[in-house]
């Protein structure tokens, strides 16, 4: 492919940069959403096991896995990430003002993983251990924030908990969204959509 | 700097697309030349123009091969030296007033303060947009968004006008005069001075407006700031809002001429001096100084050649202004020349091709072009002037010069035409079987309109258990759609009122008028998307089934079978993710309507495969190799036949379309003309707004002239 010789591979167009935007408005709601879907969902398994409550988690860092899927360029799963945060607390969040600390952590996260594979490789794989390490910068922060008395088992399982949603939900579930955008013709400006549908 | 023009063996592949967009092109255009671009819709026409006013993108949006340069540089660094009006003119309308929007241009040109919003008036008057600066953008017809982009193009005053099918969707009137403007400006572009050549404009020098002379003063000579690199500060093109580039070469390239093509013919700029190396003149002066022409001093030489390219389907317009023509093939360049050499020794071979060739009949008052004779219908074949029949025997036919059709080759033409006989009978062939149709099942033809005609005759023939009496009475007794002092418009704001309108069954009517005059409310009025200010839409029995008979109350479902409608702008009605899906969709949602509608004449259709149905629309429109494509990444012409195709797809009673055939080269026109013509052959009723002529000459049966109200 000519793009992947191409310098100005990694530049930002007015596209991106308005994409990128809209992504993040529009994940903020899901957030938003699963303030409340998700977090009653987790209180339910919270009452079998605690660290069980990490099964939800992925879907809160959807953001950042999208946002490196469809624009690929770098910084793209950090803005997503904090956008969509910022929009989620603006509309309310129980969590207040440290979701942006989250948003920040599990953008970074993501954006390590494409960072390490040099912004070229987008597959299922790299979208998953994005969630993955998305999943763990969160765990980290909310080992200090939250959770600093909990016994390790209990820490070191809520780390895995996160990890598995954090690559099914975020990962797979963001991979699987990214392809059907990408048939509808909607991200046709961008080689993730080009992708999927072939030239013509 | 104005700007040579080289391209060396340039091509553009949309990332989207396998195939290249254009490719091979080989050309030099220099400063100055007026070139007009013609080629078959999808030809690159558009494609080539964005290149040049450097709005193709890089990497992420196609792949580029060759070069293309203006004075050496690469169009993307270049900004503020082109003006493009691109050819949905709705996409480029960024403010939200009128006024502010033709200043835009002029703001990223740096032009002065004070002498803004004298261009701006004199943009807006030189194109007929008669509105307050205030008025809002977004309350324009299709005709005044066009009108509003050009006069930001031409305010700005930049070196290169790049103008996409700048008079589409203008009234003649409105065709007229921006062709006149447009002359004019050219005219006292290339007249001006070279003395009072300043230096290149930067964002300082804007702001210090006492520097400038007003807009009536005489040029100053001196006191202008020294020239600068100007590749340093290259104002920003208004087309295009991306970061700019830093490290760019000089504009500076003397020497740098590549050779101009050696194929093309130099007809009339063998004495041309070679472009300005030195002092090159900023947009902002250049344009000044042509604000001032009777103050300029005698012209000794062309201070700043001002280039225009302008692509356009119907030449007539441009003819006597251009003195190049640019024909765009598959592979580069297939014709390149002045109008007269292109038209005369090639014309045949590019009718074949789909270029509205021009007959070439007239010579030199005239121009090569000339819109009176050709009416590309294969109807009539003398006019006179109103496109009415030249003679008529007593009955008011005009028998003899109604030739039968060919049994083969030309269609579309008058025999005084040779390219179209020319034409490919790859094409012609199915043409001629529409037009043999109309004819013996007694249809109207535009020539026969002062008689009246036995109705339903064509009707009978599809389906003649469905009408009721043979002998019902004549269609224009019995009105599809007609209204009762019907006062149309937006909100609370009437746009015309008092009108009595009756729309005949199974026939075309056509609806004219100026740029604002209120067609395509009207069409959308009848159509049922718009409810009456006051009046009444009343539909017939027929049409209306067990509803209300006003259309606007109807639900989109009841409206699907009854009345299509075609949006001046095509993108307004995509829906689907690929060419074939929008087809597709009318089809699907016609055949769960299927048999709910008693008169249907649906009901006698085969049931029907809708994939072949959909191939053969494809086909007919000549879509088949953009199937997989996304709608919004057609053409110009590609999206306006797969937006008419959506329509005729889902084959409702009455068919609306609002400019149907702009953007359409002379194959897809004649393609689409023949499709409205045996739909209406087979008793669906169409209404049509438009500006073309020779589409009113064939499907004109019954014309409403807004204007002459
Ligand atoms: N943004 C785009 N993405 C993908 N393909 C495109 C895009 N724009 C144009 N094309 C394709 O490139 C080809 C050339 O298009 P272009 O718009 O330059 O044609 P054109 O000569 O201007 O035609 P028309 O007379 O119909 O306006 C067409 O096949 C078109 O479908
Ligand atoms: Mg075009």
């Amino acid at each position: 492919m000519s793009s992947t010789s191409n310098p100005r591979r990694l530049r930002w167009r007015v596209v991106d940069i308005v994409v990128a935007a809209v992504l993040g408005v529009a994940i903020g709601f899901v957030f938003f959403g699963w303030n409340f879907a998700g977090n009653s969902l987790g209180g339910l398994l919270k009452t079998f096991y605690p660290p069980l409550k990490g099964l939800v988690g992925g879907v809160w860092l959807l953001g950042g896995i999208l946002g490196g899927l469809v624009i690929r360029k770098p910084g793209a799963a950090i803005f997503v990430e904090m956008v969509a945060a910022l929009v989620s607390t603006l509309l309310g969040s129980q969590w207040g003002l440290t979701v942006l600390i989250s948003g920040f952590l599990q953008g970074f996260g993501a954006e390590l993983v494409f960072l390490l594979f040099f912004y070229r490789v987008w597959k299922l794989p790299v979208a998953m251990l994005a969630g993955v390490v998305a999943a763990g910068f969160e765990w980290v922060f909310e080992l200090i924030a939250w959770y600093a008395g909990w016994v390790w088992p209990h820490k070191l399982v809520l780390g895995g908990t996160l990890m598995v949603s954090g690559a099914v939900l975020a990962g797979l579930l963001g991979w699987l969204i990214v392809r059907g955008l990408a048939r509808t013709g909607a991200l046709d400006r961008f080689e993730s959509g080009r992708e999927v549908r072939q030239l013509v | 700097m104005s700007g040579r023009i080289v391209a060396e063996d340039w091509g553009w592949r949309h990332a989207s697309r396998r195939a290249w967009a254009v490719r091979h092109l080989n050309f030099v255009i220099e400063p100055g030349e007026r070139v007009l671009l013609l080629g078959a819709s999808g030809a690159g026409k558009s494609t080539l123009l964005a290149g040049l006013a450097g709005v193709l993108g890089d990497g992420d949006e196609g792949e580029e091969s060759g070069s293309l340069l203006i004075d050496g540089l690469v169009p993307r660094d270049l900004r503020g030296h082109a003006a493009l009006v691109m050819q949905d003119p709705e996409s480029q309308i960024v403010l939200a007033r009128i006024g502010d929007e033709v200043a835009f241009g002029c703001e990223n040109m740096c032009v002065p303060v004070e002498e803004i919003w004298p261009r701006v008036e004199q943009g807006l008057s030189s194109v007929g947009l008669a509105l307050p600066l205030g008025h809002p953008s977004d309350h324009l017809s299709g005709g005044q968004q066009q009108r509003l982009v050009l006069a930001g193009a031409l305010a700005m005053g930049a070196d290169l006008l790049l103008l996409d099918e700048p008079t589409a969707n203008l009234d003649p009137a409105g065709v007229h005069q921006v062709r006149t403007s447009i002359g004019q400006l050219l005219q006292e572009r290339s007249n001006c001075h070279t003395t009072a050549q300043s230096g290149p404009c930067d964002y300082a020098q804007g702001d210090g407006a006492r520097e400038y002379v007003q807009r009536y003063d005489p040029p100053r000579h001196s006191a202008q700031p020294q020239p600068r690199d100007s590749a340093q500060h290259p104002p920003r093109n208004p087309a295009q809002h991306l970061p700019r580039h830093s490290a760019q070469p000089s504009p500076r390239h003397s020497a740098q001429h590549p050779p101009r093509n050696p194929a093309r013919p130099l007809p009339r700029h063998s004495a041309q001096p070679s472009p300005r190396h030195s002092a090159q003149p900023s947009p902002c002066h250049s344009a000044r100084q042509s604000q001032n022409p009777e103050t300029t001093p005698t012209p000794t030489q062309p201070c700043s050649s001002h280039t225009l390219i302008v692509v356009e389907h119907r030449c007539d317009v441009w003819a006597d202004l251009v003195d190049r023509v640019l024909v765009l093939g598959a592979e580069g360049l297939i014709a390149d020349g002045t109008p007269h050499e292109v038209f005369t020794s090639r014309g045949d071979e590019l009718a074949a091709m789909g270029v509205w060739v021009p007959p070439r009949t007239t010579t030199v008052n005239s121009g090569p072009c000339d819109s009176a004779q050709g009416d590309g219908t294969g109807q009539c074949t003398q006019r006179d002037g109103t496109g009415e029949c030249a003679q008529r025997d007593g009955t008011g036919e005009c028998a003899q010069h109604c030739d039968p059709p060919p049994t083969h080759g030309s269609v579309g033409t008058a025999p005084t035409d040779p390219p179209a006989s020319g034409l490919s009978a790859r094409h012609s062939p199915r043409l001629s079987v529409a037009h043999h149709q109309s004819r013996h099942s007694a249809q109207p033809l535009p020539c026969h309109s002062a008689q009246p005609l036995p109705c339903h005759s064509a009707r009978q023939s599809q389906n003649p258990e469905t009408t009721p009496t043979p002998n019902e009475p004549c269609s224009s007794d019995n009105p599809i759609l007609s209204t009762q002092d019907l006062t149309i418009g937006y909100g609370t704001k009437a746009v015309a009122t008092n009108l009595f309108i009756d729309i005949p069954q199974g026939k075309s009517t056509i609806i004219t008028g100026p740029n604002g005059s209120g067609k395509t409310t009207l069409a959308l009025t009848l159509a049922g998307l718009l409810p009456p200010l006051s009046g009444k839409v009343i539909a017939s029995d027929n049409l209306a089934g067990s509803s209300l008979p006003h259309p606007h109350t109807w639900s989109s479902k009841e409206l699907l079978t009854r009345i299509g409608t075609v949006f001046q702008s095509p993108e307004h009605q995509f829906v689907a993710g690929t060419v074939f899906d929008e087809i597709a969709i009318g089809l699907k949602a016609r055949g769960e309507k299927r048999g709910r509608e008693p008169l249907s004449r649906r009901a006698h259709d085969p049931k029907e495969n809708i994939e072949e149905k959909v191939n053969s629309l494809l086909d007919e429109f000549h879509l088949t190799h953009l199937g997989r494509a996304n709608p919004f990444t057609l053409s110009g012409g590609e999206k306006r036949r797969l937006s008419v195709a959506t329509v005729l797809a889902a084959n409702p009673q009455v068919i609306i379309l609002d400019e149907p055939t702009f953007g359409q080269d002379y194959l897809t026109w004649q393609a689409m003309v023949s499709m409205v013509e045996s739909l209406r052959d087979q008793g669906t009723t169409i209404i049509s707004v438009t500006h073309d002529q020779a589409y009113l000459d064939t499907l004109g049966d019954h014309h409403i002239n807004l204007g002459e109200r």
